[in-house]
């Protein structure tokens, strides 16, 4: 694997005062059938990266195609290195809870060899608990 | 009887070894291969016995009525051999319910096995087969039984003291 200079990181974290970094937790459900049970035994694996979420551009996303009246749609970028990236996509999922909000991945772009990479999520569900904390 | 009590008994009554799966799971994956899955369509009350007391003391006591209702279960079978399946639940089903002594339930009608395939959001096929079942079920209801815990009387003396009660 070509390991280049991950400028995004070094942007990435010069900006880190206007947009800080967050813990971004991907999670992955594998489920197990058994004919004795009607509902599948499901275990969660999870892998904890770093990341930016920003609200997506309305006029991005309508060219693009999305119906902006049905979710809230965020843009992220993910910084990871090579390690994570792979694991990351062996896991192969599309959800993650960034300060207790789950959020949908929609669209991706290619995993990069610098392992930065970008990508179009959705607001899935809110955390109640976290809104009750604060008020 | 309640939803699970219901998905029991009738899997109960069929060859073991299918997979069954709970209607209305969210975001998880279906089983491979063959599948079943049994849903109640509706419940209907058709009639009412007259009330019993099952047992009395001197703190009141237990009433029971029972209600005749009509279940309506729809049948649903996945995957390749989804058809055969169908068929050969569908006849388990009507010889078991019954030669079943200890029945929960009674056998009403079945409908025909209607081919239920789909195409699904990748454009491919999925084979379903299925029927739906009528049953009747005595479902029993129980109550505490109302009792007087207070009696207010008064005695009327309608003695030497009649005109003088009415002063």
């Amino acid at each position: 694997m070509v390991q280049g200079l991950n400028l995004h990181q070094i942007a990435g974290s010069a900006l880190a005062f206007v947009n800080p970094w967050q813990e971004m937790v991907f999670t992955k459900t594998s489920t197990i059938w058994s004919p004795d049970s009607r509902v599948p035994q499901t275990t969660t694996e999870e892998v904890t990266v770093q990341g930016k979420l920003q609200p997506a551009n309305l006029q991005t996303l309508s060219e693009m195609g999305y119906t902006l009246r049905e979710y809230q749609y965020y843009r992220v970028y993910l910084n990871l290195n090579a390690t994570q990236l792979d694991k990351l996509r062996q896991l192969g999922s599309d959800t993650f809870v960034c300060n207790g909000d789950t959020y949908r991945i929609t669209d991706k772009s290619d995993w990069q060899q610098n392992g930065w990479t970008e990508a179009y999520c959705y607001l899935d569900s809110v955390d109640n608990k976290q809104g009750e904390d604060n008020d | 009887m309640t939803e699970k009590e219901v998905y029991d008994y009738l899997q109960s009554l069929l060859p073991q070894g299918m997979q069954f799966v709970d209607p209305y799971l969210d975001e998880l994956p279906q089983p491979l291969g063959d599948w079943a899955q049994m849903n109640v369509l509706n419940r209907s009350n058709i009639a009412w016995s007259q009330s019993r007391f099952l047992e009395t003391n001197e703190t009141g006591g237990v009433w029971a009525y029972d209600i005749e209702r009509i279940y309506t279960i729809q049948f649903d079978f996945y995957g390749a051999n989804a058809f055969d399946n169908a068929a050969e639940f569908q006849q388990n089903l009507q010889v078991s319910i019954i030669n079943d002594e200890n029945e929960l339930m009674d056998f009403k009608s079945v409908g025909a096995i209607e081919n239920r395939t789909f195409l699904m959001e990748n454009k491919k096929y999925q084979r379903r087969y299925g029927f739906d079942v009528d049953l009747f079920v005595i479902d029993t209801i129980t109550q505490t039984s109302p009792y007087f815990d207070k009696i207010k009387y008064k005695i009327v003396n309608r003695g030497n003291n009649f005109n003088k009660e009415n002063d």
